[in-house]
């Protein structure tokens, strides 16, 4: 069900308008994040729809109802937010803090009920901040204060809950803390989560629906698989290559350019040569790997070379051809411990053709052995003295 | 649950201490007040005090005179003074955000100067020379409101607070400007009866002022006390407070209206008096360690009575018969006060 719906609206500040002509819907019950580089809108959105700032046009419609039909104290029992503003309250423990979300709730002099305080107690519980009841706010750190904010905003008891970068300045800890309890406020109590993110890995993994927002216009909404699919998120955060690789929310850095190291054939070392390879920044390809093998994904984020075939299909002679003239502007042949059988078979003739025409050959576990053995940045290939220490084979003899 | 009485019965530990304060702050009140009006040229004790607000001494008797004709109107003037011009300092201070913030931020005693300024001042250039008190009081009160509608019109169009409490000092110091032009145009006698004003003082009270001092004040005290819950809110700032459903404009006029009023009162009847708006809202904060404005209302009203009344004391007694200026007194009090106050929260966290 459409519950907050959003009709030509027009958003900014002081009558400039920043984004027009949004159409949005967000749904009951989902957990929709707003993807979008800084300064795009995200904020700006966000806040009109908490109706702390007006929209320039359009109607936006809860339930059905234009909002500007709803008054104050009843749209905050439907919407409460969590701002980023940095909030400094002197005197106020964080059962103090919670308990203000009951503020639409009660009555004139905004005594707490019984009702008031079990919720108040609930938020804190969900938060994991129940512990820290009795703690001045200020004393607290960023992760815990945002527990906190995020447990006054439940307090309020709303179907529908705003949050604007519930993640930013926290650890990876209280990140993933942060959106496993919206999750949980999602799937178990059927809220519907409005948030932006900076962390599109994070996003895809935890959010059902994606709002991609680019500059002036909305770049792409839909649910996350949708987006996934489609380039948006490259197009959004302008990733060269594929950065960013949705499917499996994995953020990497681009590989370097250059012709040092050629894989031939994946095994379980592969992932960790990639990696330090990668943080050595030098430049490597790969092939041939199958499409559904990890170090596909891995690789397609890094933007390398790599031959690819289909997932479980023997490997061609034309491809393990096209992986062999590739392989040979290459300086070091990595070759991988790879099964005995057909799967492999172009792969381990790929090996002993690359040795037979003079290639430098070591295997993955060697390799990483030297690797992990301190080698400073810049020795990682064998150099005609052998000074980096590769026991370079001129011939390989598994077959 | 055994944790959740446990917070039930903190929270009544906090409502008890609250009225323990309470009570005693108000009994303080009544003996300072009983004090204040005994102690003077000719001394009463407190019970011949009591006997004359009582009813029980003949009103031939000197004590009876001296009483209700001099004693009492300066110790409910001083009493309300500094009850109304806390209240204003606390009430500004949360709608700023800014523990600085008084009534001085907002131009209001500004305002209150210059007409004062234009009248007493200004009578050289135009030909007029104003003494009578009520077109005095009349006068500052119309500067200080004029300022504070100015303030209203601009918190209608400004969106950050920031920016209004910088209009308030500006148009602050424009009215300083003014009063300055006008003084450099003056005879040295009119400028003596400015500066004497300008001190500030609780005497020179008459009953009639009493009444409307007494009334304007009770009003708007027992207004402020309706926006306790919205104050609240106010505290995490405006977009929260919307967010949690209130009307900031509205508690935006509501705010500056009351403080200004309170203010303007004051000071026209007094001239400006410093540093009460600024200090006993921190001395409240930090005595009861709490932000709930539902509480800090009533204390800042109670705590802010026995300041005046305790200042006014000092400044007519301890260089008698001459008279100390009400804003040197405060100051000498609320400094170390509120400097000692910090020191020691600062060394707790």
């Amino acid at each position: 069900m459409e519950q907050l719906k959003l009709e030509q609206v027009d958003i900014g500040y002081g009558g400039q308008p920043l984004i027009q002509k949004i159409d949005l819907s967000f749904l009951q019950g989902k957990m929709t994040c707003i993807l979008g580089s800084n300064g795009a809108g995200k904020t700006t959105l966000l806040k009109t729809i908490a109706r702390i700032i007006k929209p320039l046009g359009g109607v936006i419609r809860f339930g059905g109802e234009d909002v500007r039909q709803i008054n104050g104290v009843r749209y905050a029992k439907e919407v409460s937010a969590v701002l980023t503003d940095r909030i400094s309250l002197e005197n106020c423990t964080v059962w103090d803090v919670a308990a203000m979300g009951r503020n639409p709730h009660t009555g004139f002099f905004g005594l707490l009920a019984e009702e008031d305080r079990r919720r108040v107690r609930e938020s804190l519980e969900a938060c994991d901040a129940w512990e820290l009841r009795n703690r001045l706010f200020n004393q607290l750190s960023d992760g815990q204060k945002q527990k906190v904010l995020i447990a006054r905003g439940l307090c309020q008891s709303t179907p529908v809950l705003l949050l604007d970068e519930p993640t930013s300045h926290l650890d990876i800890f209280y990140k993933m803390e942060v959106l496993q309890t919206l999750r949980t406020q999602c799937v178990q109590e059927g809220k519907t989560v409005i948030c932006t993110l900076h962390e599109p890995d994070l996003a895809v993994k935890c959010c059902d629906r994606l709002v991609l927002v680019k500059g002036d216009r909305i770049l792409a909404c839909g649910d996350t698989g949708d987006i996934v699919q489609s380039s948006a998120i490259e197009e959004l955060y302008g990733f060269s290559g594929r950065q960013f690789d949705p499917v499996m929310g994995l953020v990497e850095f681009p590989a370097a350019k250059g012709e040092d190291v050629f894989f031939a054939g994946a095994d379980e070392n592969t992932v960790y040569l990639f990696r330090e390879l990668n943080r050595r920044q030098k430049g490597f390809a790969a092939g041939v790997l199958h499409q559904n093998d990890l170090l596909f994904a891995l690789g397609r984020a890094m933007g390398v070379s790599m031959v690819t075939q289909k997932p479980y299909l023997p490997v061609t002679p034309e491809q393990a051809e096209q992986a062999f003239s590739q392989a040979m502007d290459y300086g070091l042949i990595v070759a991988a411990d790879l099964p005995e059988g057909d799967f492999q078979a172009e792969n381990r003739a790929l090996v002993r053709k690359l040795a037979a025409a003079g290639k430098k050959v070591v295997s993955t576990s060697e390799y990483r052995a030297l690797l992990e053995s301190k080698t400073p940045i810049g020795k990682e290939l064998p150099d005609e003295q052998g000074r980096s220490g590769i026991a370079v084979r001129r011939d390989c003899r598994r077959t | 649950m055994h944790s959740g009485s446990n917070k039930c019965m903190e929270s009544r530990n906090i409502r008890r201490k609250s009225r323990v304060t309470a009570a005693f702050s108000l009994l303080l009140l009544a003996v300072l007040a009983v004090f204040a009006i005994g102690i003077g040229s000719v001394y009463l004790p407190p019970e011949t005090v009591l006997q004359v607000l009582f009813g029980k001494v003949d009103p031939a008797d000197p004590a009876y005179i001296i009483v209700w004709n001099m004693r009492l109107s300066r110790v409910l003037a001083s009493m309300f003074g500094g009850a109304a011009l806390s209240l204003s300092g606390l009430l500004l201070q949360i709608l700023f955000q800014n523990p600085i913030a008084d009534p001085y931020i907002l131009g209001i005693s500004s305002g209150a100067r210059l007409a004062v300024g234009i009248m007493l001042l200004g009578g050289v250039m135009a030909g007029f020379y104003v003494t009578n008190p009520w077109v005095l009081f009349l006068g500052a009160l119309a500067g200080a409101l004029a300022v504070m509608a100015l303030m209203l019109l601009f918190s209608a169009r400004v969106r950050s607070v920031t920016t209004l409490l910088i209009v308030g000092m500006m148009v602050g110091y424009f009215c300083s400007a003014l009063v300055g032009l006008l003084v450099a145009f003056s005879d040295d006698s009119s400028i003596a009866d400015f500066t004497r004003w300008t001190m500030g003082s609780f005497g020179l009270m008459t009953w009639p002022k009493i009444y409307v001092l007494v009334l304007v004040c009770s009003v708007l005290f027992a207004l402020s006390f309706l926006l306790g819950k919205n104050l609240n809110a106010l505290r995490m700032g405006e977009p929260y407070a919307v967010t949690m459903g209130v009307n900031v404009k509205v508690l935006r006029v509501a705010i500056i209206l009351i403080s200004g009023l309170l203010t303007a009162v004051v000071t026209a009847f007094a001239g400006p008096v410093s540093f009460i708006g600024m200090s006993v809202p921190h001395i409240c904060r930090m005595i009861l360690k709490t932000d709930d404005s539902r509480v800090l209302i009533p204390s800042c009203i109670l705590c802010g009575g026995i300041f005046g009344v305790g200042c006014d004391l000092v400044s007519r007694t301890i260089i008698a018969p001459n008279e100390l200026a009400i804003g040197t007194v405060t100051a000498y009090v609320g400094v170390p006060i509120v400097l000692y106050l910090l020191m020691k929260k600062n060394k707790h966290e």
